[in-house]
């Protein structure tokens, strides 16, 4: 049995016909696999447990039937405190790791209290051939003055179905800094609001995907200000080779009050092959006169240019595309530890340059 | 009317009283409320129209009970189609002379200005008065070049009967959305335009829609076909005065543009403020057409507004030039669709938005660039204004692409006037209010320079006028 969801929704809708109001997911009833973290970090000061914390605050999110879905069917549960004035340097690594059948729903309870700084990570992955299926809901408060920098890595198999969702909500002075990387699984969600409550709270979004085979990538990102002087920045950056596709939704969402307000957001699609398809879907909502919000988008190919000093230099089509897919995991791999940046290229061996894939 | 040469010194919204005026309802033919089977069959049965008509009309009808309103876009639970009246005939017929013309109805286009227009600057007018023209004419050195400027059903039984079987709702097919099905079923007036091939209408036509009665609704059809290498410039015009029930536009444009040929379609939609305006509008371009748009739109309480632009031959390109200002009470969701569908195709949009006194602007677009669409090129750039902190301004733009050797570009920006730029202008001696209204007027005047002249004078006016000391 599954359950139906519309996941990934538009918060303003638009022409159904172009099927980007929302993205249908099917979702297994089936119980849980048994899958246990593996924690890394190395620091003592960090406070996690078992028991969900954040039930009692308000996220705006995106569709409540997803998360139900979610907080119904987890299996693992964690909660991480990070006490009043802490820094957490080192990054915490959730790492999981999927049998190509599994299922795995799981909850993350992310509680910054004031003055406190983290950097948590949280990595998804199986073999390249798998049909697991993996949910999650991170929930994020950050109080006062705290900073989050949260990373979600996800490499399941190319028959997995994946769906990565964080909400978040900031308190004054507050910072987020999420990058979601969903560069496997044959269905690729991945979700972030967050919700700027406080004065002079921020966001940064980032999104890193490679689309792949038959990959489908569908993103959705959502800043609303509520506080004054709140600050957004949406960034999605990525490629599409084979007959892979992506929807893209960022959505700023400026609310009444939030003066001094100001949000930016970019995407870059390089579109690498005749079959892929990209959709783009970028709303500045705006109901207050006293913000700034921008969008900037380019989609397109490698310009012949580039490609006519490659061929002089006696690099063919084929080997330059493939030059430019080598450059975009070396570039992800930049922006992880090296015990993540390891599984990319795992990943890569196995599924992005494994030809008989 | 009032004096447009008078400045404003505290105005919040468009001056509407160029337009906001009534003429009694006399001897006017109507029939009943609301969408029936029996209305349908007595509309068409006043037209004298082919079979075919009326087939196309009752297909229309069911697909209308059908079909649901959309679940986007701004509410229009206030329109309720039992209270419309579908056909309202004005006791006279189609004269070619403003003479014969009735009295109060020539008085309402003399006020708009339209036969004055029609002496100074253009090839050709045609004016509808609710469901029916009442006057359609065209400069005798233009019809001897071949152009057919003609009621469209009039030559529904005339020589180009053929031609307008073969295009009539091709480009806005019925099943497109409730309120295309709702035009098919109840349409009544228009224009039709016929340019030859390599023939150059130096001078623009003009339609102009004025609908008088309260509670109805006007359909009317626009076919425009412009031939191989040919040029024209079309100007569609509307306003109606304000009632207190619900008055309704869902008319229908369809713009066939040949190789070769150029087509610019100006509109300024002025509608009274309790008009849902459900209109649409669609054109096809072939192999090196040129299709541009210029839309104002300034009236209505409640606006769907996509012109549609299909590039369907190679190097065809298309421009979409937009403004939409939505005041008190006005919810204006207004855009474009362009369908990219042949290689080496370009458009270009650019819009702008101004919201005010409580008015919601919405900018929504959709560009779609087909898997047959190689090395083609698209732009969009789209900016808001806001003028105040009562007013909503939202930005809906969507990208859908196919085809990988494409360049797709998109920028998009929402704000309310720079403080800096203020603070220049001052320290130049400007007053803050005048500093807000030169930078007001600036960031409209690239559009409404593009509005045809005869437009450009009054549009101009009610921008520059409005915003003369209201900022701030």
């Amino acid at each position: 049995m599954y359950t139906a969801l519309n996941a990934n929704k538009l918060p303003v809708l638009t022409w159904n016909r172009f099927n980007v109001n929302s993205k249908e997911l099917h979702l297994s009833n089936e119980p849980d696999s048994a899958v246990t973290p593996k924690i890394i970090t190395d620091n003592d000061a960090i406070k996690i447990n078992d028991n969900r914390t954040l039930d009692d605050i308000v996220f705006s999110g995106s569709d409540k039937k997803t998360e139900a879905y979610i907080l119904k069917n987890a299996s693992v549960t964690k909660s991480i405190i990070v006490p009043q004035n802490s820094t957490l340097a080192a990054p915490l690594i959730f790492d999981l790791t999927l049998q190509p059948t599994d299922k795995l729903t799981g909850i993350f309870d992310i509680s910054l209290e004031e003055n406190s700084s983290a950097n948590i990570m949280i990595s998804v992955s199986s073999l390249a051939q798998s049909t697991a299926q993996y949910a999650d809901l991170i929930r994020v408060h950050a109080a006062n003055g705290a900073s989050l920098k949260l990373t979600c890595l996800q490499l399941l198999g190319s028959s997995a179905v994946s769906f990565n969702n964080i909400v978040s909500r900031l308190e004054n002075d507050a910072k987020i800094s999420i990058l979601q990387i969903p560069l496997g699984a044959g269905t690729a969600l991945a979700s972030a609001t967050a919700d700027l409550r406080g004065y002079h709270s921020s966001a940064s979004i980032r999104s890193d995907y490679i689309g792949h085979l038959e990959q489908d990538i569908d993103l959705n990102y959502v800043v609303r200000h509520y506080g004054k002087k709140t600050l957004s920045d949406i960034k999605m950056t990525g490629l599409l080779s084979d007959a892979s596709r992506k929807t893209a939704r960022g959505t700023i969402d400026f609310h009444r009050g939030c003066k001094g307000s100001s949000g930016n957001e970019s995407e870059n699609v390089l579109l690498l092959s005749e079959k892929a398809r990209n959709k783009s879907v970028p709303l500045i909502l705006c109901d207050e006169d006293d913000v700034a919000g921008t969008h900037g988008a380019a989609i397109g190919t490698l310009d012949e240019d580039r490609f006519f000093y490659l061929k002089s230099r006696g690099i063919d089509e084929k080997a330059a595309r493939q030059l430019f897919l080598d450059s975009a995991v070396s570039r992800l791999k930049n922006l992880l530890p090296e015990i993540l940046a390891a599984k990319i290229d795992n990943y890569s061996k196995e599924v992005l340059f494994n030809e008989s894939v | 009317m009032s004096d447009i040469s008078t400045k404003n010194s505290s105005i919040t919204d468009v001056n509407r009283s160029l337009y906001d005026f009534t003429k009694e309802e006399k001897d006017v033919e109507k029939l009943a409320s609301g969408l029936t089977e029996e209305i349908v069959r007595q509309i068409s049965a006043k037209k004298n129209e082919p079979a075919w008509m009326l087939d196309h009309r009752l297909k229309s009808l069911q697909i209308y009970n059908e079909l649901k309103v959309p679940n986007w876009g701004p509410d229009i639970s206030g329109l309720d189609i039992n209270n419309i009246v579908t056909y309202v005939r004005p006791n006279t017929k189609m004269a070619a002379k403003w003479d014969d013309v009735p009295e109060d109805i020539k008085d309402t286009f003399e006020r708009l200005g339209i036969p004055d227009a029609e002496r100074t600057s253009l090839a050709g007018v045609g004016a509808q008065y609710d469901s029916e023209l009442v006057y359609h004419n065209i400069q005798e050195s233009v019809a001897e070049k071949g152009v057919i400027y003609s009621g469209i059903e009039e030559a529904l039984s005339g020589p180009y009967a053929e031609m307008i079987e073969k295009h009539f709702m091709k480009l806005v097919p019925s099943t497109d959305h409730k309120f295309a099905a709702l035009h098919g079923a109840v349409w009544s007036g228009g224009s039709f335009v016929y340019v030859p091939p390599y023939t150059d209408v130096e001078i623009p036509l003009q339609s102009y829609f004025r609908l008088n009665s309260p509670g109805a609704g006007q359909f009317e059809h626009t076919l425009i076909i412009v031939d191989k290498g040919a040029r024209l410039h079309f100007i569609e015009g509307c306003s109606a005065p304000k009632y207190n029930v619900a008055n309704l536009h869902a008319g229908c444009v369809e713009l066939f543009v040949g190789e070769e040929a150029h087509l610019r379609y100006s509109t300024i939609e002025n509608w009274s403020k309790n008009m849902y305006n459900l209109n649409t509008k669609r054109a096809k371009v072939e192999k090196n057409g040129v299709m541009e748009w210029v839309s104002g739109s300034f009236g209505s309480h409640i606006s769907y507004l996509y012109p549609m632009t299909i590039l369907n031959g190679e190097y065809a390109k298309s421009e979409f030039t937009g403004i939409t200002f939505a005041g008190e009470g006005q919810n204006l969701d207004t855009g474009t669709k362009i369908l990219h569908n042949a290689p080496h195709t370009s458009s270009v949009i650019s819009t702008k938005s101004l919201s005010k006194s409580g008015g919601i602007s919405t900018f929504r677009s959709a560009v779609t660039v087909t898997e047959k669409a190689h090395k083609s090129k698209t732009s969009v750039s789209c900016q808001s204004l806001m003028l105040d902190d009562k007013s909503r301004s939202d930005t809906i733009p969507l990208m859908d692409v196919r085809c990988n050797d494409v360049n797709v570009g998109h920028e998009a920006s929402i704000g309310r006037i720079d403080d800096d730029a203020v603070f220049y202008l001052m320290s130049r001696g400007l007053s803050e209010e005048e500093a807000k209204t030169l930078i007001v007027n600036g960031f409209a005047n690239p559009i409404s320079k593009e509005l045809p002249l005869e437009y450009a004078v009054e549009m101009n006016n009610l921008i520059r006028l409005e915003m003369e000391g209201s900022i701030g």
